[in-house]
């Protein structure tokens, strides 16, 4: 790559920080369950992110995927720190999700959701979170995992049938 | 990554979610649904610490040490490219060097050959047969050197032998004088010889005007024929140098021990005559102490000569008158076009070498350490998802 403006690279980084900050902090936090673990690793991801970017081609996939794919190892790195300590209780429910909805059957269908999510194998999970929360076509979830766009099409399909299953369970 | 063809229902299934997800108006309704109560769950981050991290985004985390975190191991290239450039012509310089780039000046040869001395050891009743005689010589080119200090240069000519060993040396010298200086080079040479501790054996010299040329037998200390040969070289042009050693330790120690059996033998039969009464018995002891006399003299003779030989070192000198018209041979300079030349080759020679070494020696070590990477990457993410798994709600959660 050569040298960029460092206006420029404001401009572009800065864009990339605010099209994903609160998802990648939503995913990353579907990662790690723990709060405050979460935001040390978004903050951690973003600040790699940033040191690293006169370095990213473009050619080997997208600004997201690469800024998730750094905030996943690093996530899985501090699991790894963690070893099974990472099997927090459960947090507790954004009430943001809660409140304003009146429908008692839409409460309860969430929160059957919620169960089923908290239940999903971790890697469905982060298949769903990187889908539903981030937004991420199959290729990009496929570069973020580190597999071929139709392997993170499979696994993903599989991964939503698996969570409507249990929600009808 | 090879990507395969997926299957026809499941790219149907994906085509909906991601319809769903984009909150197409034509997506499924259940799976819109889903996606609105999966998102509903979504973790939402604290306010307060997006704020502290946008403004830690605006600050570029800390810029100062952003410029100079990449490579932060490793110098710029614009100071490591010339460091290891000189650090290459250092260790090129130095390869040349050891390795005895400096060639002999051109027309220059060397004008001594080493003399070799045979050390092969002779039994002590060993004859003058057995003695080792290993005679080298090396015939200068027509190169003059009124300067030139051949037995000084000898490579491999020792002055004096290994403590025990008997060496006899010789030398031959052929001399180029001025025209019509033939007989006071002559002169020069006997009063050189005599300063040496040495004599002039014999002499032969013959002039016709100008010109002429002699031979002369010189006889000088063995220990000295370095020395002499160099005050010779000094007083005209050297046309050429032979030198020869022969190890007569082996005849010398016979020699020697045949002489003290002889005055053994003699001391016996004359502690005998003084005791002997017999008149026959005295008789019979004269008898041998005649024939030991004989013996007794002829190995005290060769013992004399065996001294003589080992003593003393013998240098025929011929001497000639230059040619007309013929120029003396100007000195050749030390170091000219075809000496740097020569060495330019040696030194390119040497780097080539040294280039050879390090890919030899690199390539290994630089496939070892891409395999180690692959190795270790490959590791690392498969730990990564063994966390990601071991992760995993428990049962009783």
């Amino acid at each position: 790559m050569t040298a960029r403006e460092p206006q420029a690279d404001a401009v572009t980084f800065d864009a990339l920080y605010r099209d994903n900050a609160g998802d990648l902090f939503a995913y990353v936090m579907t990662l790690v369950r723990d709060r405050a673990c979460a935001e040390d690793l978004t903050h951690t991801a973003f600040e790699r992110a940033y040191r690293r970017f006169e370095r990213f081609d473009p050619r080997r996939g997208s600004p997201r995927a690469w800024l998730y794919g750094i905030a996943r190892n690093a996530a899985l790195d501090e699991l790894r720190r963690r070893g099974r300590g990472a099997r927090l209780a459960a947090e507790p429910p954004d009430p943001a999700s809660i409140a304003g909805n009146d429908d008692e059957a839409g409460l309860e269908r969430r929160a059957t959701v919620r169960v089923a999510l908290a239940a999903l194998d971790p890697h469905d999970r982060e298949l769903v979170a990187l889908k539903f929360y981030a937004g991420l076509t199959n290729p990009e979830i496929g570069r973020v995992l580190g597999i071929s766009a139709s392997n993170a099409g499979t696994r993903l399909n599989r991964a939503v049938n698996r969570l409507r299953e249990a929600c009808n369970a | 990554m090879p990507d395969r063809k997926i299957d026809p229902e499941i790219e149907r299934d994906l085509a909906a979610l991601d319809a769903a997800v984009h909150g197409s108006p034509d997506a499924e309704p259940a799976l819109a649904t889903l996606v609105a109560d999966v998102r509903a769950a979504r973790p939402v981050a604290d306010p307060i610490f997006l704020a502290r991290l946008e403004e830690e985004v605006a600050a570029g985390f800390g810029r100062a040490g952003r410029s100079g975190h990449r490579r932060r191991w490793l110098p710029p290239l614009r100071i490591t490219a010339p460091l290891g450039a000189a650090a290459m012509a250092a260790t090129v310089a130095a390869i040349a060097l050891s390795s005895g780039g400096s060639t002999p000046p051109a027309g220059v040869e060397p004008s001594v050959a080493g003399s070799a001395q045979a050390q092969r050891s002779d039994t002590a009743a060993g004859s003058a047969a057995g003695d080792a005689a290993t005679a080298e010589s090396q015939a200068a080119s027509g190169a003059p050197q009124r300067d030139a200090v051949p037995a000084a240069s000898a490579p491999a000519a020792p002055t004096s032998a290994s403590p025990g060993r008997k060496v006899e040396r010789a030398a031959a010298l052929t001399l180029a004088t001025g025209r019509g200086k033939l007989q006071a080079t002559a002169d020069r040479i006997a009063s050189a010889t005599t300063r040496l501790g040495g004599y002039v054996a014999a002499s032969s010299i013959s002039v016709s005007g100008d010109t002429g040329s002699g031979q002369i037998r010189l006889r000088v200390p063995s220990a000295r024929l370095d020395e002499a040969l160099a005050e010779l070289g000094r007083l005209a042009h050297v046309r050429s140098l032979d030198r020869s050693s022969v190890d007569v330790t082996g005849g010398y120690n016979a020699t020697a021990a045949a002489l003290e059996e002889a005055r053994a033998e003699r001391r016996g039969l004359l502690a005998a005559l003084a005791g002997a009464t017999d008149e026959g018995r005295i008789a019979r002891l004269k008898v041998r102490l005649r024939e030991n006399a004989a013996r007794l003299a002829g190995a005290d003779a060769a013992m004399t000569q065996m001294r003589a030989r080992t003593e003393r070192a013998t240098i025929d000198v011929r001497l000639e008158t230059e040619r007309r018209g013929e120029a003396p041979v100007a000195k050749e300079p030390r170091f000219g076009i075809g000496a740097a030349a020569r060495t330019a080759v040696n030194v390119l020679s040497a780097a080539a070498g040294v280039l050879l070494l390090i890919v030899a020696g690199g390539l290994p070590l630089l496939l070892a350490t891409f395999a180690a990477l692959i190795v270790r990457r490959s590791l690392r993410r498969r730990d990564r998802e063994r966390a990601l798994q071991r992760s995993a709600p428990s049962p009783a959660a």
